[in-house]
């Protein structure tokens, strides 16, 4: 066995700053520094702040201030992570929480040291510019980019065009509401591109080239939405120009009267899909699109950037990651839910769960941090990616290293054999810390999980998603959870609705409610019948969202409430 | 109300009139858009219109030979729908005085002048909180930008297309001094 062949470390393949860009985000920083000065002083009102703070990713929370820093569509250094984790231990309490949009999140932060910790990012090229407010969020993108199997072109060099064009843009940073795109260049959708404002698939037209399209309107929050499409192939060149015409025609048009109606995905759907195309074409057309649109050999020099390594054609045999497989059922079991299939030969990518039992989803302490950066830098090219399923990815390893990484994972109780699973569930912070949210989420999550802890049972169920949010903004993505809880508060008490059905790939669907709600304590009750019922009903091999589809909510609400 | 340009704070040489009021003598004199007909034919010498934020630009350009200065409302700084009337507008050919009129803060100045803008009229509240020195310092600092064909600041993607060494070397060592 030759295990311990590691790759010596080497620079990750991602988008390096150049001077430009190192200025831009020296001045930002600077730039919130005085803003914060002038808060302090009183030449900045509280209500002239808070938009400032925002696109800066500072939030009021319940207890503190809570800052989320991007991590432009999810690619991280090792050098980043270990930043991160310097921040946590520095400014926070020792650990922060990756999120459903790619971003980490420190809850403990105090006003005063935030300059500094932006500062901190900027020197490993970060920053947390345009992760909240009325503007254009982080870009996000599929977290297997560049190393997926089917992938038609890596989607991160036009989600860093797009981060470029999109940072401190003069005419779309006061718009009615947030606005987020995702960009997906893969057969499947990994990035719910249906359900953000923008969403980008990287497609190949009849004359076998390259483009976009462009789904618009899509979201989730209280009202869920399906995007559409609203144009089926736009030239590449194109992408600045007609992203140009589509957000003058939201910050025109979009309603300000009601922040529950003010994303675009109302306005599609009140002016009609026919008339908003319309609209945007007709402010595409007018456009002088030379002027506005990149130069290619721009977009050249970003995506060389994200070249792969190269790939080592001296593979380990994979009879002997089978062996290793039969001596150790527990490595077996992380072999048969971890990994994903690599597009090179002899690579596989590493999702490591941060949804142990018990724990709280997407959290990591630094220690953990520490170890994923030195795994990355031993074995994964120093590169990382975080995942809008809040987990963390390994995208470039050795199929023969498997095992070694393996146990350097579990030494940092980073190895709970579980992506996909029942366990490994997405939940919003909730009312622990959000002081939006109606009800507890992490609880709930660690509830169910606890519930199906046992590792035979929950392989034995396979691929189900249950996503939870604390409130009826979503940040959990409830909508599109095979199993999709929802915590309200009704008269003190709080109530959670559970819906089936949800999907966030290309088969897109928003989860059906399935009846009243349950008080927290009854969840997991809830849950296990549920499964009983898909167990019982399922056919060989049929997956939990197939079996819903082809048996409709009709036994499920039947097992749940016609006891009651 | 006081009136902010590149160089600070200065004179207003223009009179705005409102809905019901008699047309002043004066030389400059902005109108509500409501009595831009009346107003066209009253033989002013400098005309501005003020217009609300709902306008579609589109209806403006047949006026634009007649119009020195065009005054676009701001309900509140966080109603960001001024900005894109002020592009449009400048992407129609429009060459007199653009101006924002509101509750705007000395943060956006910068984004008003890239979306073609000229002057801010803010309310004497805001001028009073807000000094002349904070508008210039924050007009001046984010002295690059990714967005091309917006006005203000040095665009950085033109800058990549025609960049050499030249062009990096001084920016490094400006970083690297602040850095220090």
């Amino acid at each position: 066995m030759n295990a311990l062949s590691h790759r010596s470390n080497s620079a990750p393949h991602m988008y390096r700053y150049d001077a430009f860009d190192a200025q831009f985000v020296r001045e930002r920083v600077k730039q919130f520094r005085s803003q914060v000065e002038r808060r302090l002083d009183g030449s900045l009102t509280e209500t002239e702040f808070k938009p400032l703070r925002l696109m800066n990713g500072l939030y009021l929370q319940l207890h503190a201030y809570m800052l989320r820093v991007a991590i432009p569509y999810g690619t991280l250094s090792a050098v980043q992570m270990r930043q991160l984790a310097f921040i946590a231990d520095k400014f926070d309490k020792g650990y922060g929480h990756f999120t459903t949009r790619q971003n980490i999140q420190y809850n403990w932060p105090k006003l005063k040291d935030v300059p500094d910790i932006l500062d901190a990012l900027a020197d490993v090229e970060m920053h947390a510019i345009q992760t909240s407010g009325n503007c254009i969020r982080n870009v996000t993108a599929d977290h297997f980019a560049g190393v997926a199997a089917d992938e038609y072109e890596d989607p991160r060099p036009t989600a860093e065009l797009l981060r470029q064009w999109s940072s401190a843009h003069p005419e779309f940073s006061f718009l009615p509401r947030k606005f987020k795109i995702a960009v997906s260049g893969a057969e499947h959708d990994r990035a719910a591109i249906k359900v953000h404002d923008i969403g980008l698939r990287i497609v190949k037209n009849t004359a076998g080239e390259l483009g976009y399209e462009v789904i618009l309107g899509g979201g989730l929050g209280r009202t869920p939405m399906i995007g559409h499409v609203v144009r089926d192939f736009l030239p590449k060149i194109d992408i600045l120009p007609y992203c140009e015409a589509i957000m003058r025609v939201y910050n025109s048009f979009g309603r300000r009267d009601n922040k529950y109606k003010a994303r675009v995905k109302i306005l599609v759907h009140e002016t009609g899909l026919e008339q908003i195309r319309a609209m945007v074409e007709a402010e595409f057309a007018s456009l002088d699109k030379a002027s506005i649109a990149h130069d290619p050999a721009e977009f050249a020099r970003i995506a060389a950037q994200f070249a792969n390594p190269v790939y080592d054609r001296d593979i380990t045999s994979l009879k002997s990651l089978q062996s290793e497989m039969d001596e150790d059922p527990s490595f077996a079991q992380f072999i048969n839910t971890n990994i994903a299939q690599h597009k090179a030969q002899g690579y596989s990518i590493i999702t490591i769960s941060l949804k142990p039992i018990g724990g709280a989803p997407g959290d990591a302490s630094a220690h953990q941090m520490h170890a994923m950066a030195d795994i990355a830098d031993q074995y994964s090219n120093s590169e990382l990616r975080v995942s809008h399923e809040q987990n963390i990815i390994l995208p470039h390893v050795k199929t023969g290293d498997l095992h070694t990484i393996w146990l350097a994972l579990k030494a940092a109780d980073l190895a709970t054999a579980n992506a996909g699973l029942i366990t490994d569930i997405i939940a919003c912070p909730g009312m622990d810390y959000c002081s939006l949210a109606t009800a507890r989420s992490i609880p709930i999550a660690q509830a169910i999980a606890k519930r199906f802890e046992n590792a035979a049972e929950q392989h034995d169920i396979g691929k189900l998603g249950i996503k939870i949010s604390g409130c009826i903004n979503a940040c959990g993505h409830h909508h599109v959870g095979a199993i999709g809880i929802l915590g309200l508060e009704k008269s003190g008490i709080e109530s959670y609705q559970i819906t089936l059905g949800g999907d966030p790939t290309l088969t897109t669907a928003i989860g059906e409610r399935l009846g009243p709600g349950f008080a927290a304590d009854d969840v997991p009750d809830a849950i296990a019948k549920i499964v009983d019922v898909y167990k019982s009903t399922r056919t060989e091999g049929e997956a939990f969202i197939e079996t819903f589809r082809r048996v409709g909510t009709a036994p499920f609400k039947e097992a749940l409430y016609a006891a009651h | 109300m006081p009136l902010i340009n590149d160089t600070g704070f200065v004179a207003d040489a223009w009179v705005r009139v409102g809905v019901d009021e008699a047309l002043p003598k004066a030389d400059s004199i902005i109108v509500p858009f409501a009595r831009l007909k009346e107003a066209l034919t009253a033989s002013i010498k400098r005309l501005g219109i003020h217009v609300p934020n709902t306008i579609h630009p589109v209806e403006l350009v047949p006026y634009f030979n007649q119009l020195t200065l065009i005054s676009v409302d701001f309900p509140s700084f966080a109603d960001g729908r001024g900005f894109s009337i002020a592009r449009t507008i400048r992407n129609a050919g429009f060459k007199g005085e653009l101006r924002a009129f509101g509750p705007l803060i000395a943060d956006q100045y910068a984004y008003a002048r890239s979306c073609g803008f000229n002057t801010i009229e803010v309310p004497d509240e805001i001028a009073a909180r807000q000094s002349e020195a904070q508008w210039k310092d924050a007009n001046e600092s984010l002295s690059l930008s990714y967005q091309r064909s917006y006005v203000h600041g040095v665009n950085i993607l033109d800058q990549r297309r025609s960049s050499s060494q030249s062009v990096l070397l001084p920016l490094r060592e400006k970083l690297a001094r602040s850095d220090g």
